[in-house]
């Protein structure tokens, strides 16, 4: 019995080794007049072009022995080279007596977990950060500071000891009795969340949210949108202000006269055609008399087709708006994942024709992330294509392309829900309101409401 | 033997290494023994594990000869917008539905760490006999904030109540100093709701909840639900609506009808009439009775 598991065990692994052998025996080699990589394995994920001034080298190779190759010329190392990214942890300093509590959101990865994370504290904003590795955690108290020195904080995330994303500089005074908070994130990136914040508002929340006691809090939100675009705040689902962001797509706003409690707020930017970002979520506890600073948002780009459908072979137009300036990913989502690379603009205004010879008969997906400096935005909503044997110019419809606004004012708010609560679990809804076209008002159809809300 | 104990352990060690953990639902009472009569409450509590979610369906159940379902407190809870506020559908069955606007993922706390959970609703019970009483969250349906509405089920859960014998009746009352908050929009469309005026509405309150929305007709609040159609002459065009909580603080707003024109023209009309009466008034004064009777 032991002998033939062992047998049976021993096949198993001889056989899944040989398969995985084969799957990369098919590659041939390749060469040039300096140098010569025999079975290379060419899978380009995500990244451009590695270059220098001698040779080309794009994406990654695959050695199935371990080692390095190298010459007096160049060295590579074996293995799958992967470049994981993350989403910016989002971080919340509380200062207390010769302390501050920092705390962040989960980071999350592309192309790898985040495994731990490190916390950077320094005297100054630009650094030097001295940073301590704490773990696979989402707080960490820093004791041993100084009363009345303000501190900047800092939280990297890695994955396997690669960094991966770095938070915005976070400030905080400890006191012997503070309340004080400050929360930043929303990007991956390092630079300053507060400067250049140019354009700015302030706004009391009034209406019936009078305190009678137990102290109120204040919020400020600030980032990137869109140059000289709208952005809204909503709080627990309603709009509770609006700013307009500066020429160079930076926004500040606050809120002031919070009673205690949890809000979830969120924050979303219209560009210069009225098309929407997808709305970021800040679920938050206003404890009494506290201020919070949310720092670091980075809209993510919007994005729209010239056509509904498009003969394929032809170009399809993808655009939106960003930061100007900036670099924009486009993925085009098919069987495979197609990502190309164009800057915005002075306006931040980005194009690219796409080729969809390489895409099959069918429907497809497009959707855009934003780059500049060291900061990236999440990737944005996503655009809806076909590719089909005539093409189809994308028609302006009388109603708004947002789903859910079912009374076509071009907001998606309580009215909509109104409507659609009407109709739950109704049988025969209007097709409009069936956004699922399941034929019945569920869950399923709040939730995609939901998504879109704006206010 | 000993090769594949080693097989079997790496196995197992690769298979937690790769464990999720998965979002669940958890019932939390202020107390796990009661007397008869003494309130006590339930917290229905939501564990997002880190997922974005924006949308839950749910049923509860309990044993309606020991306890009595008082109240549902939506107070602290991370739903926004009730599709089918906590309400009792059958005897011992309770139903609840709901969305939060752009997700939720859990709160943060500017006193403790990043909170992955979140309270859907209080439940507020009185025993009535004594025993124990079972109550019981049943299969959950969430819906992630993918912009598909992409579902998950929750597994259930239960808590356990031992009720003595002895009789104490006790509120159990949240002490709540805030006003609700009151959103409301008149809607007249004629694709919309028959083209009848129609109000809609949604109110939130941070602590005890909302007890109920109201609008003054006839010098009496009557309760409404939403969405509420309007009758087309109410009170000369303006409409005034109260939002109350379990504490009784209210927040009233007031609305001018469609057709009975703007906000801004009522205050410019009633200046425009007050300066004329001021106008007469100085008139009467400034030229005595009969001089003013000429004027005029």
């Amino acid at each position: 019995m032991k002998r033939f598991v062992k047998s049976i065990l021993g096949i198993s692994t001889v056989l899944i080794v040989t398969g995985f052998l084969f799957s990369f025996t098919y590659a041939q080699y390749t060469e040039s007049s300096n140098f010569k990589i025999e079975n290379s394995l060419i899978g380009i994920m995500e990244g451009g072009i590695s270059t220098s001034s001698s040779f080309q080298y794009i994406s990654s190779s695959g050695q199935l022995e371990s080692g390095q190759s190298d010459s007096t010329g160049f060295g590579s190392n074996a293995g799958f080279l992967y470049f994981p990214i993350a989403t910016t942890p989002v971080v919340l300093t509380t200062a207390g007596n010769g302390a501050v509590l920092v705390s962040w959101t989960s980071s999350i990865g592309t192309l790898g977990n985040v495994t731990s994370y490190s916390v950077g504290v320094a005297t100054l904003i630009s650094g030097t950060y001295t940073y301590t590795n704490v773990g696979n955690v989402s707080s960490y108290n820093v004791t041993g500071l100084t009363n009345g020195t303000t501190f900047y904080f800092k939280v990297r995330s890695y994955v396997s000891g690669l960094i991966v994303s770095e938070s915005t500089a976070v400030a905080s005074t400890p006191t012997v009795s503070s309340s004080t908070t400050t929360t930043t994130g929303g990007t991956v990136g390092s630079s300053g969340s507060s400067s250049g914040a140019s354009s700015s508002a302030s706004v009391g929340v009034t209406t019936g949210a009078t305190s009678p006691g137990g102290g109120t809090g204040r919020i400020t939100f600030s980032g990137r949108a869109y140059p000289s675009s709208k952005v809204s705040i909503l709080k627990d689902g309603t709009i509770v202000v609006t700013t307009i962001a500066d020429p160079k797509a930076d926004f500040s706003v606050s809120i002031d006269s919070l009673p205690n409690g949890n809000y979830n707020f969120s924050v979303y930017g219209q560009d210069s055609e009225d098309r929407k970002s997808t709305a970021y979520s800040f679920p938050v506890f206003i404890s009494q008399s506290s201020t919070i600073n949310i720092g670091g948002i980075f809209l993510s780009p919007t994005i729209d087709v010239d056509k509904s459908e498009v003969k394929k072979g032809e170009n399809v137009a993808i655009f939106g708006q960003s930061v100007p300036d900036s670099e924009i990913t486009i993925s085009v989502h098919s069987n495979g994942e197609f990502f190309n690379k164009v800057k915005t603009d002075k306006s931040g205004v980005y194009l690219l024709n796409f080729d969809t010879t390489p895409l099959e008969i069918g429907g497809h997906n497009a959707k855009s992330k934003s780059a500049i400096d060291t900061e990236v935005s999440p990737f944005g909503a996503t655009v809806g294509f076909k590719v089909g044997t005539e093409s189809k110019k994308k028609e302006i419809t009388s109603c708004t392309n947002l789903r859910g606004d079912l009374n076509c004012d071009g907001r998606v708010n309580l009215v909509d829900f109104s409507i659609m609560a009407y109709w739950y679990k109704n049988n025969k809804p209007p097709a409009n309101v069936d956004l699922n076209n399941d034929s019945i008002i569920s869950l399923i159809d709040f939730s995609i409401m939901a998504y879109n809300w704006t206010g | 033997m000993k090769y594949l104990y080693r097989t079997f352990l790496i196995l197992f060690l690769f298979s937690m290494y790769t464990h999720t953990f998965a979002m669940s639902v958890s019932l939390v009472p202020n107390k796990a023994t009661v007397s008869i009569g003494e309130e006590f409450y339930v917290d229905l509590i939501f564990n997002t594990e880190n997922k974005n979610i924006n949308g839950i369906e749910t049923t509860l159940t309990y044993d309606s000869e020991t306890v009595l379902f008082v109240r549902a407190e939506n107070g602290q809870s991370f739903i926004t917008h009730w599709i089918v506020s906590p309400i009792i559908t059958s005897p011992g069955s309770i139903s609840l539905s709901g969305i939060t606007p752009n997700g939720f993922s859990g709160f943060l706390n500017s006193s403790e760490i990043y909170d992955r959970t979140g309270n859907i609703s209080r439940l507020v019970f009185s025993p009535k006999k004594s025993g124990q009483s079972v109550i019981v969250v049943n299969r959950t349906l969430v819906t992630e904030n993918d912009g598909e509405g992409t579902p998950a089920t929750i597994n259930p859960a239960q808590v356990v109540i031992s009720i003595g014998v002895d009789i104490i009746n006790s509120e159990y009352k949240l002490i709540d100093i805030h006003k609700p908050i009151l959103s409301a929009e008149i809607v007249k469309d004629q694709n919309l709701y028959n083209g009848q005026m129609t109000l809609v509405f949604n109110a939130i309150d941070k602590d005890s909840g909302i007890e109920g929305i109201y609008i003054k007709k006839n010098k009496e609040w009557i309760r409404i639900t939403n969405p509420y159609t309007l009758e087309a002459k109410t009170s000369r065009g303006i409409l005034t609506v109260k939002a109350v909580d379990f504490s009784g603080n209210t927040a009233t707003e007031r609305f001018f009808l469609p057709g009975y024109g703007s906000f801004w023209f009522y205050i410019i009309l009633a200046t425009v009439v007050l300066g004329v009466l001021i106008g007469f008034r100085f008139l009467y004064k400034s030229y005595g009775k009969n001089k003013f009777k000429k004027i005029i």
